[in-house]
């Protein structure tokens, strides 16, 4: 996790379960990203969309092995990361 | 003059009846300038729609959930984001401040840009996805502006459902009663429409082109699921066909459903254990509701896959108890981690292999990790109390490996004793066939273990070295070739000969063609998906289990698969008559 001087906390991580970012994972997403008050913004090369929009997370189109940048801005940032961190580290409990 | 277009079969049976179109009734929406003042208004009337929006999906996400699997369910989850989605409620919400116009046309504005970005940025998923933002936008609307919502399927007699598509929430609300069939322009066997029609078992064809222009509203129509075909204004000859073709179908069915209570046993008397094969212990449940006599296979990959760690010894052993009790007092075979090949290749390769079904995989990868491999045999031991499991090991190739996996089930015992856990002593310990080399030798192997189960997928697979995700040498995959067959032959002789059980967990104990040949080799068990189960029952019921054992040897001498596959099928239609195959 990184820290620009601007407050924002980035990471990067790449989609890790089969199916990518398709319904269900990008639902997950956003109501981990709902829980916080911090805004989240996913990068992907150059679309940019919100984090907490299921819309906009699927636009990404993030297929297995995909790679995003998240930038999170606000109070609780970092725990915000920590969260969507877990939830892709664990595949979305995707089975 | 008839007419047949061809789609994609979305659910099984024959539906004949008269054709319903259904056209999207467009929803009126104009754009109108508000007042300043009423602004603060208009955002109300909006909040309050997208609350009784919600309610509503809830709603329909309730009566999903009774008629499918939460999978299912699960896109109504998705329904009540969009509802949160800021792109979506912060726009219409700017549009109505800033534009000062009505909700409704802002909401419009809003979804139609975003339809206009889906179009440039996607690929077919997401138009798919596209159909549940419509679906969302289309009830804010009519709440906005105040409609009842009319269900637009309610037939006031029974009728073929013809539509270009159904979404989510309209597809819950089919009556059986009344909609006899559908078919749509649009969807695929995974749509919305194909899974909702399964559950409810009306008959469905889906992605068939030009179909609303086709048809005529009452002229009668044919929906045949099982081949995707929909026939418009069928002549009488064709309606009496499939008016013949429904009644075997029905009376099929019908005759599936006595059989749960029955046994499966051939009318000569030779008691045929059917087993079912599951992947969670919830499973365990249904296994008892569709008539088998137990558990032949419960794979336990999926505790791995949950944590992609090895699961500890106390949730394995607590996941193990809870299907041991569902199922008891009638057994189940549990078997150790069969990893690696396609299945989620493990992290700690640090390189992929090259041939990862030759590779490293199943009892090679738990003998390589005997600390975590003995931690599933203590949890296996520790279910083992309820003293209705087994224990089974895949993929053994050699007699060292298989003596190899005894001696840590031998010290998990020791280990186990040591902390005085109970455990069932003589708990059967057996193995998969699913390597050639191990049906070569499998004499020797039948003496250390208590019974053997034949994984035929694999062992096709090793026999025919075909990948059956290969399209270029399916041809060569077949499990019904004479020489699995042989093999199959060879594995029952060895087993027998020492004195152990026989069972059959592939795909091809799920084959209604097989039943007849496998009973004829000897096999002792037959496990397979619990939905086939009634159909494999039904056949073994209707059979002379000696005659059988002239046919095996018969379909032992042919000479290719095509010639057992034709042999199988002469065999079925002269013993099973009223099988609709």
């Amino acid at each position: 996790m990184g820290k620009k001087n601007d407050g924002v906390v980035t990471c990067k991580i790449s989609i890790l379960n089969r199916l990518g970012l398709h319904a269900r994972p990008a639902n997950q997403l956003v109501r981990t990203a709902a829980k916080f008050e911090a805004e989240l913004t996913l990068v992907r090369e150059d679309l940019r969309v919100n984090g907490k929009s299921i819309m906009g997370v699927l636009m990404l189109q993030a297929e297995q092995g995909a790679e995003l940048v998240l930038e999170a801005e606000g109070p609780d940032a970092e725990e915000l990361l920590a969260a969507v961190e877990e939830l892709v580290q664990n595949r979305f409990n995707e089975e | 003059m008839e007419q047949t277009l061809r789609g994609i079969s979305a659910s099984q049976g024959v539906a004949i009846g008269p054709a319903r179109l259904i056209d999207e009734k467009a929803l009126v929406v104009k754009p109108r300038t508000i007042p300043k003042k009423s602004v603060p208004k208009e955002l109300e009337r909006f909040d309050n729609a997208i609350t009784r929006t919600a309610t509503a999906i809830r709603k329909i996400q309730g009566k999903a959930n009774k008629l499918t699997p939460s999978q299912q369910a699960e896109i109504f989850e998705v329904h009540l984001s969009l509802l949160q989605d800021p792109m979506l409620i912060d726009r219409t919400r700017r549009n109505i401040i800033n534009q000062r116009i009505n909700a409704d046309y802002a909401l419009l504005q809003a979804l139609q840009e975003y339809q206009k970005l889906f179009n440039e940025l996607g690929d077919e998923t997401l138009q798919d996805r596209l159909v549940d933002v419509k679906d969302v936008g289309k009830r804010l609307i009519e709440f906005i502006q105040g409609h009842k919502r009319t269900n637009p399927f309610k037939f006031e007699a029974p009728g073929i459902l013809l539509a270009h598509n159904l979404t989510p929430s309209d597809a819950i609300h089919l009556d059986r009663n009344l909609v006899l069939g559908v078919a749509t322009e649009l969807g695929g066997a995974g749509s919305h429409t194909a899974i909702l029609t399964r559950a409810l078992g009306i008959p469905a064809v889906v992605g068939v082109p030009k179909l609303l222009s086709a048809a005529l509203e009452y002229e009668t129509v044919i929906i045949n699921g099982g081949s995707g075909e929909v026939i418009l204004r069928p002549r009488p000859k064709t309606i009496h066909r499939f008016t013949l073709k429904q009644q075997a179908i029905v009376q099929f069915e019908h005759s599936l459903r006595e059989l749960v209570e029955l046994p499966a046993e051939t009318r000569d008397h030779k008691r045929v254990q059917l087993m079912s094969n599951i992947e969670l212990p919830q499973e365990a449940f249904d296994t008892s509701k569709c008539g088998a006599d137990g558990i032949g296979l419960f794979r336990t990959e999926y505790l791995f896959l949950a944590q992609k760690k090895w699961p500890s010894e106390n949730t394995q052993a607590q996941e193990y108890l809870d299907a041991a009790k569902a199922i008891k007092p009638q057994p189940i075979t549990i078997r150790t981690f069969d990893l690696g090949g396609d299945k989620f290749p493990l992290q700690h390769v640090d390189e992929p292999e090259d041939n990862p079904f030759l590779g490293y995989r199943a009892i090679r990868v738990s003998l390589d990790q005997p600390r975590f491999f003995k931690i599933q045999l203590r949890a296996i031991l520790r279910a083992s109390v309820v003293k209705n499991v087994r224990l089974m090991f895949p993929m053994i190739s050699t007699l060292q490996e298989l003596l190899q996996a005894r001696k840590l089930l031998e010290e998990a015992r020791s280990e186990l004793r040591a902390k005085k856990i109970p455990f069932d002593r003589r708990l059967p310990v057996g193995m998969m066939i699913e390597v050639p080399a191990a049906v070569m030798v499998a004499d020797e192997l039948a003496k250390h273990v208590d019974f053997f189960s034949i994984g035929t997928n694999d062992l096709t697979q090793y026999t025919m070295a075909a990948d059956r995700g290969n399209q270029y040498v399916s041809h060569i995959y077949h499990q019904l070739d004479p020489s699995v067959l042989r093999l199959i032959a060879q594995t029952v002789k060895s087993g027998h000969k020492a004195g152990i059980p026989v069972a059959i967990c592939g795909d091809l104990a799920s084959d209604p063609f097989a039943t007849i040949i496998l009973l004829g080799l000897g096999v002792d068990e037959l496990s397979m998906a619990p939905s086939i189960l009634p159909e494999i029952k039904k056949i073994i019921r209707a059979i002379n289990w000696r005659g059988t054992r002239t046919l095996a040897r018969q379909a032992l001498e042919l000479r290719s698969y095509q010639e057992v596959q034709e042999f199988a099928a002469k065999v079925l239609q002269q013993w099973v008559e009223d099988i609709p195959y």
